[in-house]
């Protein structure tokens, strides 16, 4: 019985609180510009922010978690450009010196990458990527074909032309008639294709499905020796990446002769250092989004509570009619309660909607991807509605405090 | 019988700044079941300060108020408004309807605050209307309505929870002569069916037709007299009186 009629007169509050917001619509809009612009900005930045993320994980994953790259560049560089690029390429001998001594990776290649044009009959795919791997790269980067095969060590050794086409390049060449065995023009010349990877994402923004993969010893040989090596060294577990690290910089500096207490003049990069790079980025641009937020949140409700401070003058009579007629102190309460948090709800749906449509807007733009995540639509709509709950108390309890007579004396 | 409203001793002052205004100075009166009661006096007098102590919409400054045996002047809000809610129709001067909300809604007000579920509430709203005459103006909001129909909106509100009193402060004091004897009409009907009524009036003739006249003076009451009924509200029924608007 207490609870159907608990349920009776909430009904009643939130038909009352309608009535009431169509009866002044425009100013029931305005008054909620705070909230609006509150939740508009946490869901457009929530949903930028976790399309971001979820595209860095993919592109950075790709890199491997447990895979150190030990190069000439430092993937992040806080220093001077010209300080990298004056040091010494890390040269075929030293990487392979680096290979042959170390004894911690599970597996370890060199790798490096040219560019060149990749024709078959009267197909182009132009600025193609070649990634050129030692046999062992196969290990290190998962690179197993979906068909076809990988090249065998001694091909590796010889420096064959042949040929493992991404993906997406394979489409567009072959248009997914089988390729192998058949022979495709990189640059000048002639390459056997005997494999194609499976379907892969981008990779730091380039697209891994339109690379192809050839021989390191093939790409120095037709593409030229003067380039600076990647050594890649994949560690047998997550514990065991530190000792890897450990061990090969100790190796490389003596390889490139570095004097004892000497800086590096080489750099140990890993899939971490970027995430790590990307959360304290996403951490910063989230604690802007809070302070905008909360400050218009701060802003939307005190214009609620304003807005309904001037509806319970307004309504001071029905207050009074109602009481009158048997309202307990709670219905009042509750009517205005109600009233004030449809009122923030509505801006806050407008919010979202706007920030959904801005995040789309954004992402179109600028293939950024978007998502908004169900939690923060959840956090919009009940930050909005506790706003409305949290400053629609006191005009609440200001109305249902009023004395019936004094109220329905009101003019 | 015990009278279903039993004051005595009541005094209510207002304080104005450093002034204090004394508004009733001592009231005994008992009102049973059975009576038709006019309050009468000068403007004023404290008629309308009476009838708001009666309603339960005040407390009084002093003296005890029994109301059905039960003391209220100690009551919380709360409790008052229970009271309010269950045993008491109020019928003010201007109407006091809520002016969003249609016919049906206004009725049903009284209902929704003693928890009663929609259909029952629509049921007997509407029973309330035909009552006073208006089953065909159930969807029309006040502002679309003559002085009397919104009157008789009121008085459908007024009863629509089986009080067992309805208090009528200057009922017809904002309707014309002709208006005012449908809603006399339409108390008598009440009154027949076994309410008491209470009415506050400034007109000889409206006060007619109570079967007790109560004149107050300063505060106090002046007399008290049972009559006769000189009046009733003549034989039609608020239904076809409605018809000849
Ligand atoms: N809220 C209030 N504050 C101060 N004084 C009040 C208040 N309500 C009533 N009074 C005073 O109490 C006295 C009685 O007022 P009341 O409204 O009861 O008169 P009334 O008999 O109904 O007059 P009328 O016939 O004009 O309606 C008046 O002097 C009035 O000024
Ligand atoms: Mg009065």
């Amino acid at each position: 019985m207490q609870v159907t009629r608990f349920l009776i007169e909430i009904r009643e509050s939130i038909a009352a609180a309608f009535r009431a917001l169509r009866a002044n619509l425009l100013r029931s809009i305005l008054t909620t510009l705070g909230i609006v612009v509150g939740v508009t900005a946490v869901i457009a930045i929530v949903s930028l922010l976790h399309g971001l993320d979820r595209t860095v994980k993919r592109e950075v994953a790709g890199l491997g978690t447990n895979v150190l790259y030990v190069g000439k560049y430092p993937w992040i560089q806080m220093d001077d450009f010209w300080k990298f690029r004056n040091r010494k390429d890390i040269t075929l001998e030293q990487g392979q010196r680096l290979l042959d001594l170390v004894t911690l990776p599970a597996a370890a290649s060199l790798q490096v990458s040219a560019s060149s044009t990749v024709k078959w009959r009267e197909r182009t795919a132009r600025s193609v990527s070649l990634d050129g791997h030692t046999s062992e790269g196969r290990l290190v980067h998962d690179l197993d074909p979906e068909f076809g095969r990988f090249y065998t060590s001694l091909e590796a050794r010889d420096g064959s032309n042949v040929i493992i086409l991404g993906n997406g390049l394979w489409r567009d060449l072959f248009e997914e008639r089988d390729p192998l065995g058949q022979r495709v023009r990189v640059g000048r010349h002639v390459f056997t294709v005997i494999g194609v990877l499976p379907e892969q994402g981008t990779m730091m923004g380039m697209d891994q499905n339109a690379s192809a993969v050839i021989p390191l010893q093939t790409l120095l040989k037709l593409f030229g020796t003067r380039r600076s090596m990647v050594i890649t060294l994949r560690s047998p577990d997550a514990e065991s990446l530190a000792l890897v690290e450990d061990e090969a910089r100790g190796l490389l500096r003596r390889i490139r002769g570095i004097p004892f207490g000497a800086e590096d003049d080489f750099a140990i990069n890993r899939q971490e250092m970027l995430l790590d790079l990307f959360r304290s980025l996403t951490a910063a641009l989230f604690a802007v989004m809070i302070g905008v937020a909360s400050l218009s949140l701060l802003v939307g409700g005190i214009g609620i509570m304003n807005i309904m401070l001037v509806s319970v003058t307004e309504r001071t009579r029905e207050i009074g009619i109602r009481k009158s007629v048997g309202a307990k102190r709670r219905d009042i309460m509750w009517q205005f309660l109600v009233e004030s948090v449809v009122v923030s709800g509505l801006g806050g749906a407008i919010g979202m909607g706007l920030g959904l449509a801005i995040a789309l807007v954004v992402s179109s733009v600028t293939s950024l991807p978007a998502a908004a995540p169900i939690w923060a639509v959840l956090l919009g709509l009940g930050f909005s509605t506790s706003v409305g709950l949290f400053f629609g108390i006191y005009p609440a309890a200001k109305a249902a405090g009023l004395d019936p007579i004094e109220a329905l004396r009101f003019e | 019988m015990q009278p279903i409203i039993n004051l005595s001793g009541i005094t209510k002052e207002y304080i104005m700044g450093t002034q204090i205004v004394r508004a009733l100075r001592g009231v005994d009166i008992q009102i049973n079941q059975n009576e038709y009661v006019a309050i009468m006096g000068p403007s004023g007098s404290g008629k309308s300060t009476l009838m708001n102590l009666i309603g339960c919409l005040d407390t009084p400054t002093a003296g005890t108020y029994l109301f059905d045996n039960v003391s209220v002047e100690n009551m919380t809000d709360d409790e008052l408004a229970e009271i309010r809610n269950q045993k008491i129709g109020f019928v003010f001067q201007t109407f006091n309807l809520l002016p969003r909300a249609d016919a049906l809604h206004n009725v049903e007000l009284p209902l929704i605050y003693s928890g009663i579920s929609a259909g029952d509430r629509r049921r007997r709203a509407l029973e309330a209307l035909e009552s006073v005459g208006l089953g065909d103006r159930v969807d029309h909001k006040p502002n679309e309505l003559s002085g009397g129909q919104r009157q008789r909106v009121a008085i459908a509100r007024a009863l629509v929870n089986n009080p067992s009193i309805i208090l009528a402060d200057e009922p017809t004091g904002n309707l014309d002569t002709t208006t005012g004897e449908e809603i006399m009409a339409v108390l008598e009907i009440l009154f027949q069916a076994g309410n008491a009524i209470i009415l506050v009036t400034h007109e000889e003739y409206i006060a007619e037709h109570a079967n007790r006249i109560v004149r107050i003076l300063d505060g106090k009451i002046g007399s008290d007299d049972r009559v006769e009924r000189r009046r009733h509200a003549n034989g039609v029924t608020a239904a076809q009186s409605s018809g000849h608007q």
